[in-house]
């Protein structure tokens, strides 16, 4: 309990002290353009290694380039849907739709 | 009077629901990652009591998940906190990209919204907000909209952790559908409409590329935040 009590402390700090600290604040124009960049590279930082990585026997991350690579490959419809129909449901459903009817497949 | 404060009650129901909509697809992809928490907390020994607690009031999945390793190896409290410093400290990033959007929330709100916060809420609420001032983000009909991601969200974890807990070893499987796809499915749909932006689609490709190099070099927890600080920082130099 401890333990978890010290984690909600240290979560919530990092979730919740910029809001209070950065929100009012007049802030340099580099460190806003820079926080300007965070989303898109943190989304992708995310998104990279999910769909393009797997667990070797030893636990060691490798590049997952393979017809096997379910995600990876139910990642294009949702891309493509994302980027053309602007659609936010559409694309993912396309990906979750790809993925059970591969695993239906294979 | 009391026509105008009905018809608020309404509004602010509609609002909350609009909120649950955009939250949707998220529901979809916590559900069965959240029952995956409740089955391995169980299988490590946890109490009924501190799985609820953990995804209550830390509310942070892959944090958790090495907790709860942890804690069945018997870490030291120190070294729990401090990996769950490491591995959060990407929502540090997030709630500074987005606190100037939000400065004119009211305390109880900016309280809510960081007890709400996970990767695909902010990934929404990024969205949701970009080119609307403070004040109109601070408006009624945004709070609720806020509310409406938030609070299901965070219950849908919290319940369905408690489900896999006390039913994990009934059901088996839960991911066989595609729903776990659902949350890679949200990071693309969000992602996507960055990409139209030459620097914007640079930044994320070069981030997408370190991620996956600090993955390999054994970075581990660090490599997100890492790789998210030095893409951000190349996009400063892009002409």
């Amino acid at each position: 309990m401890l333990a978890i009590a010290v984690m909600f402390a240290v979560t919530f700090f990092e979730k919740g002290a910029p809001l209070w600290l950065l929100g009012t604040r007049k802030m340099n124009p580099h460190a806003e353009r820079w926080l300007g960049f965070v989303p898109a590279a943190v989304l992708a930082a995310l998104l990279f290694p999910e769909i393009l990585l797997r667990e070797a026997a030893d636990g060691a991350p490798v590049l997952f380039l393979s017809r096997e690579n379910i995600f990876l490959i139910a990642s294009i419809p949702s891309l493509a849907i994302a980027l053309w129909k602007r659609s936010f449901f559409g694309a993912i459903t396309a990906g979750i739709a790809t993925v059970a009817l591969l695993r239906l497949l294979l | 009077m009391k026509s105008i404060e009905t018809r608020a009650g309404i509004n602010s129901f509609r609002n909350f629901s609009g909120g649950v909509r955009l939250a949707s697809p998220l529901l979809l992809g916590y559900a069965p990652a959240g029952f995956a928490f409740g089955v391995l907390a169980g299988e490590a020994g946890m109490t009924a009591a501190e799985t609820a607690f953990m995804s209550f009031f830390v509310y942070a999945g892959s944090a958790q998940f090495i907790a709860i390793a942890q804690i069945a190896a018997g870490a030291p409290v120190a070294i729990i906190a401090a990996t769950c410093g490491i591995v959060n400290l990407r929502y540090m990033l997030m709630s500074a990209s987005i606190a100037k959007r939000f400065s004119l929330l009211p305390f109880l709100h900016k309280f809510l919204f960081a007890f709400h916060l996970t990767d695909e809420t902010f990934a929404l609420h990024s969205a949701r907000t970009e080119g609307k001032t403070p004040e109109e983000n601070a408006s009624p009909a945004m709070r609720c909209e806020t509310l409406g991601i938030g609070v299901p969200a965070h219950l849908t974890w919290l319940i369905t952790s408690m489900l896999g807990f006390l039913f994990g070893v009934l059901l088996g499987d839960v991911t066989r559908y595609g729903i776990d796809f659902a949350l890679a499915g949200v990071f693309i749909a969000l992602l996507a409409p960055r990409l139209r932006d030459k620097r914007q689609a640079a930044v994320a490709l070069l981030a997408g590329m370190f991620s996956l190099t600090f993955s390999f070099l054994g970075f581990d927890s660090w490599s997100v935040v890492v790789a998210t600080a030095a893409a951000a920082s190349i996009g400063l130099l892009l002409p």
